[in-house]
């Protein structure tokens, strides 16, 4: 989570950049996620996720398959 | 098992999960109000369902009131699904 322990909590209140404004080389980061919609129960039981932008099955994307 | 039984289990491990994915996304954004009046919608259904299928079935858990004989050692379990 992209959060400064500086800052402390209340540094989470103000809107996060998706993104780190000035990423540090060497350092990984992940994208800091806003709501969109979400899947009514049943369907977000049968993807795995409720969120549909991480529903991503295995095996649709080339880049992220390893199996031939 | 018979069907609305089998429909008010699925049910409810489907609202039950809604609720894990959106405690994870919580733990990360604890000031999204909007969110946790979601959350809590999702609570207050997920104990009707859990009340009602309980009334009905017996304990989804042993941390329920249970009937006199015990109620959690009653058929079916989990994996004897098929014989119903």
């Amino acid at each position: 989570m992209y959060m400064n322990r500086a800052y402390g909590i209340s540094a989470m209140q103000y809107p996060l950049p998706v993104c780190p404004v000035n990423p540090k080389l060497a350092h990984a980061y992940v994208p800091y996620q806003y709501l969109k919609c979400l899947y009514p129960p049943m369907a977000g039981l049968k993807a795995g996720t409720i969120f549909p932008e991480l529903d991503r099955p295995y095996g649709t994307d080339p880049e992220y398959t390893v199996d031939e | 098992m018979e069907m609305t039984r089998e429909k008010m289990l699925m049910e409810i491990m489907a609202v039950d999960f809604t609720l894990i994915d959106l405690n994870l996304y919580l733990d990360t954004h604890p000031y999204e109000q909007k969110t946790i009046t979601h959350y809590n919608n999702c609570i207050q259904k997920a104990k009707i369902l859990h009340e009602n299928y309980e009334q009905m079935y017996g304990p989804l858990t042993p941390m329920s009131y249970s009937k006199c004989p015990w109620q959690w050692i009653e058929s079916p379990w989990p994996w004897e699904k098929e014989a119903f």
